[in-house]
């Protein structure tokens, strides 16, 4: 019962989401703040761009691995860049479903230049209680662009 | 008788020589036969001559016939001789035979002509006869004479008359000249034409023909000054008239005329004539006319016009001479033209008048003239000589004109250009014009200057100005002048030249169409000005503000990082919110400690960043690299020694770089590959390389190596290809980076992961031909 109504209800969070991030205390705050605003799927985190292409084609050390609905993505990163990122995961046929939310300390105008093609964008904060809020914006943002707002 | 002539020579008898005993008488035989033979043989010959002599001689033949008789008697004494001792008697009687016929026909012959010879006049009756002949000659030479004589008188006569007659018509024909000369016609008192000479056929154009019976009032369509009736009465009246008349040629040109009218009266005919004589006055009219016209414009000339002779006095002094000097007429003429000359210009004056009798055509001065008073008047002087008619200078005119006022305008208009000029020498401006028709080009030096062109070269005419210019801007120049040619519109682009020198150069070139009245361009007038300065500038200042850009985004954003970091972990530690904050206290105080001690690093690397080009010369002294490198391996002596690193280096160049500038590059590039080694023995190789005339320096590894990808994002500012293991804040390479620009070289790296990695830079050398 449980399993066909699950199977029949939206998920309100993505199953799946990938953290690009190489910045530790960014990235437990980020999980943190998902998990505060509901999230109970799966995420990993890899601290940089090439990881993370790595992992959604399940190169080495990611074979097999699942792909992210979601990926929170930083902008400056050490060898590939978010924006390489970015551009990656929409030239790729296979992974134009994976909706992704820029997540920097850059300005958002920059953000919006560097990853026009992102789906929203969020900025890191120096204060608690606005990174607090951030799990919840970025869920909602992914329900919107997944047609999957109530 | 055969045997006669048979035996005529035979010597059958006895010679004479026989009989005559006596040797003497022999002798005395041959000498006196031998003598008669002589004689009668000369006798002949003397006969015969006479014969030839006198040819006139009557009976020459009985001369002939007695020389054959004596040729006869002497051949018989010859023969006489001979019998002497030869005795060839029969021969002896033939010779005497013949000689006695001979003699018998002369006596015969001679006795039968005796009459006949007897009638031959004597000498004594020639001479009488003689004299009766010479008598009567002298008689008829004389009548002979007197006849001569009255014919010659005659003839005489004659000649004269021929020759007064010939006189007549010489002065008749000269007559008929001049009477032709005078255009003269005879008429009837009612002006029928009834002698046309050929003087009147010249002026008018009708023939003999055509003119005689003709009314000549009417031919000539003549116009009286006054009714035709009074002057034929005045004429009348004194046998003569005079007057001016206006007649018309025959193609319809108008003549004015001086006529002069004589009555002639032929008592024996009874008749009247009138000789009517016209002289065509039009020229002198129109050059009175024109005489008069001048002296008007003299007069009214706003120029002063004077008139001076050979010797420098005024002749003539028009109005405005009057009013221009302050000097009457009357006061002027007749006195030397040197009063109006102040007197440190006499010697000008002078060599005025020298230079105008001399040249043929007006000269013209500018100098100065005191008017009444002793005022100074700027003064234009045109000169030109006076000529009588066989050329000869008479003196010459002159015209003054008062240039005060032009003076001061052409002065102002002098200093407004010098002030122009300095203006567009001080801008160092080239100016250039184009005429649009015929493509010609007048540049200035500063224009081919800029241009690369020689000072002394020729403008080149269009569209050759378009090959000075580089190929990448050239069409856009010939767009935008062909706009300008064909719309009127300004002109206003920035070329590079081709560098014809081997400086390519910025020019901003401006420009106006001329255009004339009929709207058309006639012509481009414009401005180039040298703006590489500016362009290299505006380069440097672009590099700057993007390096401006960087230091500002890493300000704002990566410094900003670290700071965030620390104020979330505090933030964290006070707030307790964190349910895990138990154990992560320890770790976000490292946290805050981590991110402040790389906060103050990078402050560290960005003064370090932003002070590398400190002090930088505009143009540095040769720096020998061998010694940079000497005091690099020193600072990082500890470094080579901790990695056990092997370093080797090539015997490096003279740089024209500031050493502290060559020894950042050296010592960042070494440092990271010490930094970022591998754990095999690391091997550093500082070495040199030729490239196409550049010099290069190059720093190679054989470290963990950098791949392709992130060549380029290596020399970013706080750009870090390493996590967290390797310190450093990423600046090294930016710095490297942005020293090397400064000195307008490149820098860049070859490597391979897991390859070791090269970095390349240029440098400025004494000699790369940078």
């Amino acid at each position: 019962m449980s399993t066909s109504a699950e199977a029949i209800a939206p998920p309100l969070t993505p199953p799946h989401i990938l953290i690009v991030e190489d910045n530790p205390l960014d990235a437990e705050l980020t999980r943190w703040s998902l998990n505060e605003a509901g999230f109970n799927g799966e995420l990993v985190v890899v601290g940089d761009g090439l990881e993370a292409v790595a992992l959604m084609r399940g190169e080495s050390p990611f074979e097999n691995h699942w792909i992210p609905e979601l990926v929170i993505l930083d902008l400056n990163l050490r060898l590939m860049d978010g924006p390489e990122v970015l551009q990656f995961i929409r030239d790729t046929p296979n992974l134009q479903k994976i909706r992704v939310a820029i997540l920097s300390s850059s300005p958002e105008y920059i953000m919006r230049t560097k990853a026009a093609k992102a789906d929203c964008y969020f900025s890191k904060s120096s204060s608690l209680d606005v990174y607090a809020s951030i799990g919840k914006r970025i869920l909602g943002c992914y329900r919107e662009h997944s047609g999957l707002a109530s | 008788m055969v045997n006669f002539f048979a035996q005529l020579f035979s010597t059958d008898f006895m010679p004479h020589v026989y009989c005559l005993r006596f040797p003497g008488l022999v002798w005395l035989h041959a000498t006196s036969d031998g003598l008669i033979a002589l004689a009668y043989f000369l006798i002949p010959l003397a006969l015969i001559r006479l014969v030839q002599r006198r040819q006139d001689l009557v009976f020459h033949w009985l001369f002939v016939l007695f020389a054959v008789f004596i040729l006869s008697c002497g051949a018989t004494h010859v023969i006489s001789i001979i019998t002497l001792w030869h005795p060839i008697y029969r021969f002896d009687a033939l010779v005497k035979i013949i000689t006695a016929l001979a003699s018998l026909l002369t006596a015969v012959l001679l006795i039968r002509f005796i009459p006949q010879i007897s009638m031959l006049p004597s000498p004594e009756q020639w001479r009488l006869s003689n004299e009766e002949l010479k008598a009567e000659i002298s008689q008829r030479k004389s009548v002979e004479a007197a006849m001569r004589s009255l014919n010659a008188d005659l003839e005489q006569r004659v000649e004269d008359r021929t020759k007064e007659l010939e006189d007549q018509n010489i002065r008749l024909q000269d007559l008929k000249a001049a009477w032709d000369l005078a255009h003269g016609f005879i008429r009837t008192l009612d002006s029928r034409i009834t002698f046309w000479c050929e003087g009147s056929e010249q002026l008018y154009g009708w023939k003999k023909e055509e003119a005689t019976g003709k009314s000549s009032h009417a031919l000539l369509q003549t116009q009286f000054p006054k009714p035709l009736a009074e002057i034929e009465e005045e004429l009348l009246e004194k046998g003569s008239w005079q007057g001016e008349l206006a007649h018309t040629t025959k193609s319809g040109s108008r003549l004015q005329v001086a006529a002069h009218w004589i009555i002639r009266r032929d008592e024996r005919a009874g008749s009247v004539s009138v000789i009517e004589v016209n002289n065509d006055i039009t020229d002198r009219l129109r050059a009175e006319e024109a005489s008069r016209r001048l002296a008007d414009i003299v007069g009214s000339s706003k120029d002063a016009i004077i008139g001076i002779n050979r010797d420098g006095i005024v002749t003539s002094w028009n109005g405005s001479a009057e009013l221009l000097f302050g000097y009457q007429e009357e006061e002027m003429i007749g006195q030397t033209v040197q009063r109006l000359t102040p007197s440190p210009l006499r010697d000008e004056e002078l060599r005025i008048f020298a230079d105008a009798s001399s040249s043929l055509g007006a000269q013209r001065y500018e100098t100065v003239r005191l008017a009444r008073g002793g005022k100074v008047i700027d003064v234009a002087i045109t000169v030109s000589p006076i000529r009588d008619s066989r050329g000869a200078v008479m003196g010459t005119s002159m015209i003054l004109r008062d240039i005060s006022e032009s003076k001061a305008q052409e002065e102002a208009v002098r200093v407004s250009e010098e002030r122009q000029r300095l203006a567009v020498d001080a801008g160092q401006i080239g100016l250039w014009y184009l005429d649009v028709e015929s493509g010609r080009s007048i540049w200035t030096q500063r224009c081919k200057e800029l241009h690369g062109l020689k000072a002394d070269s020729p403008a080149p005419d269009y569209p050759d100005p378009l090959e000075l210019i580089h190929a990448d801007d050239r069409e856009t120049m010939r767009q935008a002048l062909s706009e300008t040619i064909q719309g009127g519109s300004d002109l206003a682009v920035e070329y590079r030249t081709r560098g014809l020198d081997f400086r390519t150069k910025w020019i901003q070139c401006r420009g106006r169409a001329q255009i004339d009245p009929s709207g058309k361009v006639k012509g481009v007038h414009g401005t180039v000005i040298d703006l590489t300065a500016r362009r290299e500038m505006e380069d440097k200042l672009r590099r700057v503000n993007t390096e401006l850009e960087q230091f500002a985004y890493a300000a704002a954003h990566d410094l900003q990082e670290p700071l965030r970091n620390v104020a979330l972990a505090a933030e964290m530690v006070k707030a307790n919110a964190h349910s895990l904050r138990e154990e992560r206290e320890p770790s976000l105080l490292n946290v805050m400690i981590d991110n402040a001690k790389r906060m103050e690093a990078m402050v560290k690397d960005l003064l370090a960043y932003s002070r590398s080009l400190d002090a930088a010369e505009e143009q540095p002294d040769p720096a020998d690299a061998n010694l940079v490198l000497e005091t690099t391996l020193q600072n990082l002596a500890a470094g080579i020694a901790e990695k056990g690193a092997e370093i080797t280096r090539d015997p490096l160049p003279v740089v024209l770089m500031q050493p502290n500038h060559l020894r950042q590059i050296l010592q960042n590039l070494i440092g990271n590959a010490l930094k970022y080694g591998a754990q095999r023995p690391l091997k550093i190789h500082i070495g040199v390389k030729d490239l196409y005339g550049d010099v290069l320096l190059f720093v190679r590894d054989n470290g963990m190596g950098i791949s392709p990808q992130f060549h380029d994002r290596a020399f970013g500012m706080f750009k870090r290809l390493h996590d967290g293991s390797v310190k450093g804040t990423g600046i090294g390479l930016a710095v490297c980076k942005r020293i090397v620009e400064h000195y307008g070289g490149r820098i860049w790296i070859e490597s391979q992961t897991g390859e070791g990695a090269t970095f390349f830079f240029t440098v400025p050398s004494t000699s790369g031909n940078r």
